[in-house]
């Protein structure tokens, strides 16, 4: 169990997160905001690459800090800017990280064997990283961060660069993973977490703003949500009054999708929110958020 | 007797574990002596690993073959030169190899992408570093003595002592070995660092620099015998400051140089 208490962190003046308190147990999490939100900042702390200006992280009652390279030893932790050794191949290459994290050679050698036909890569595993495409290097960090079978994974966006196909094989992954490990990882991309989070987290104003399951973030914005077909002509107007989520081309119309508080009006479908309207309501710009409620 | 008859929940394996974990390292404390953990380190992670790539190897050979020339000119040029400065020389010089060392090793950490996976790993970055520092005091020691024996044999010089070269030898590598580590861990600003840094410098030709009535300090004037406990003693503060190195990440610091 991994737990969050009271942790504030600044950076000189500025105060990036303020008292965060959060509770891991063995499943997916999906750590959702947006650019700037502190999304890096948390994930960082849980990775034991910044220190809480305040409050602590503990691992089973362990302050994280204090546990060391035991705390280390159980984590695997994808950056969100992947670094690596341009002349290095996937091969070499794990094999140092496999070296920095204890492991022997014997060990490690199958373990990087699977881990390549794992992320598709064992047909490149002696090639130079320089001349990879940015989704291969993507998936030589996620094979990176797996290497130690780690109880606690840890992925900063770990799915910006992969294409369609890799990104559901990722999710499958993840999810397998997820049996007996906390798997944290951080987007701004709602359908990488929306199908596989057992809980998502958002993050607003520098604090938490939720911590729940999917269908009961989606029911916070229950009844509100409708679809309608308007004139292309009117669709200017349309999108001044009401809060559009998603708009589609559909023969002559415009689809629109969108947020009212208040009655229905004829030829308007209420439809069932899903996780990408909660997250553009919660963070539509300018507006006042009245939901302010903490997270559980 | 049924063993399913507790009536509370046994505690999850994990926290049985880490309990355990517990109780041990606080019964086992004080923990394994550093050099023991160095030694493990260096074990596990092997020489291949210490070292990148080996353009950090060739420019150590670079740099010893172009003293090791720079030497070997000067003493030709001027024969009674070489016997009465060598000492000097050898006290000035010695230390520049593990400089050279550790200042590429400085340079290429700043630029270092992988900085954050390294510092995620079980042996954090600093450790490895500690132990790199290690291995090139070690290097550099060699190569110092190398450096020495060869001259040795080359010039015929009668009153060139060996052993007080090579006892000299170290005792000055260490001492600048673990100043060196003192002011990148204690002294925060780069601007006090190099103002440290060059006082050093100053101080060395000052001490040792030609002059007309000789220099300040001779290094022959001490035996050779005393250098070795002097040696010892900045060895023992060599791995001090290597140990709060390695050290760092679990006070809650990150070095930065
Ligand atoms: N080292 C730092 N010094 C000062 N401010 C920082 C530092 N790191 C982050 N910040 C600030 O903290 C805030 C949160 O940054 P963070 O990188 O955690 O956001 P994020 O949610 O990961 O964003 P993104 O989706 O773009 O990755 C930002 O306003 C950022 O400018
Ligand atoms: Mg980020």
């Amino acid at each position: 169990m991994l737990n969050v208490h009271q942790v504030s962190k600044n950076f000189g003046s500025f105060q990036a997160l303020r008292s965060i308190d959060l509770e891991f147990a063995n499943g997916v999490y999906g750590l959702l905001a947006p650019n700037g939100a502190g999304k890096t900042t948390l994930i960082k702390m849980l990775a034991t690459l910044l220190f809480p200006s305040e409050g602590e992280i503990t691992y089973n009652g362990e302050n994280i800090t204090a546990m060391d390279a035991r705390y280390r030893n159980l984590l695997g932790y994808l950056p969100q800017q992947f670094g690596y050794y341009k002349n290095d191949s996937p091969q070499k290459y794990l094999t140092y990280i496999a070296a920095l994290k204890g492991m022997s050679q014997a060990e490690a050698s199958p373990r990087i064997a699977e881990l390549l036909k794992l992320v598709a890569l064992e047909d490149v595993a002696g090639k130079k990283m320089k001349k990879f495409s940015g989704g291969m290097i993507q998936r030589v960090g996620i094979a990176q961060a797996m290497l130690n079978d780690p109880k606690i994974l840890i992925l900063d966006e770990p799915t910006a660069g992969l294409d369609p196909k890799e990104r559901v094989r990722f999710r499958n992954l993840l999810t397998s993973l997820a049996r007996d490990r906390i798997v944290i990882l951080s987007t701004h991309i709602v359908s990488d977490v929306e199908p596989i989070a057992g809980e998502v987290i958002m993050i607003k104003d520098q604090r938490i703003l939720y911590k729940d399951t999917v269908d009961h973030l989606c029911r916070r914005i229950e009844g509100r949500v409708f679809e309608t077909y308007v004139e292309h002509d009117e669709a200017e107007t349309f999108r001044s009054r009401y809060l559009s989520l998603s708009e589609k081309q559909e023969s002559s119309r415009l689809k629109i999708r969108f947020l009212h508080e208040g009655e229905a009006m004829p030829g308007w479908t209420p439809v069932m929110p899903n996780l990408e309207d909660l997250f553009i309501y919660t963070y539509r710009d300018g507006q006042e958020q009245e939901d302010k409620e903490p997270a559980k | 007797m049924n063993k399913n008859h507790f009536p509370i929940d046994p505690p999850e394996e994990d926290v049985i574990a880490a309990q355990i974990r517990q109780i041990v390292d606080t019964a086992l404390a004080p923990n394994e002596s550093f050099p023991v953990f160095l030694w493990r380190m260096y074990k596990q992670l092997g020489f291949r690993h210490l070292f990148r790539d080996w353009t950090e190897i060739l420019f150590t050979l670079l740099l010893f073959i172009s003293l090791g020339i720079l030497t070997a000119l000067a003493a030709a040029d001027q024969p009674s030169f070489a016997a009465e400065r060598a000492y000097a020389f050898i006290f000035m010089l010695s230390p520049l190899v593990y400089l050279a060392l550790s200042l590429l090793f400085f340079v290429r950490r700043m630029q270092d992408p992988i900085h954050e996976v390294e510092m995620s790993c079980t042996y954090s970055g600093q450790q490895i570093a500690s132990l790199r520092m290690l291995v090139f005091g070690a290097a550099a020691l060699l190569i110092n003595s190398g450096v020495l024996i060869f001259l040795r044999l080359r010039l015929d010089t009668g009153t060139f002592n060996l052993p007080l070269a090579l006892t000299l030898s170290a005792a000055s590598l260490l001492l600048f070995a673990s100043l060196f580590l003192y002011v990148l861990l204690r002294v925060r600003s780069n601007m006090m660092r190099i103002v440290l840094g060059s006082s050093y410098a100053a101080l060395c030709i000052l001490l040792l620099g030609p002059n007309e009535s000789g220099s300040f300090f001779s290094p022959d004037s001490i035996p050779f015998y005393l250098y070795l406990p002097l040696g010892a003693l900045f060895a023992f503060f060599f791995l001090k400051n290597l140990r709060r190195l390695a050290d760092l990440q679990r006070q809650g610091g990150h070095f930065s140089c």
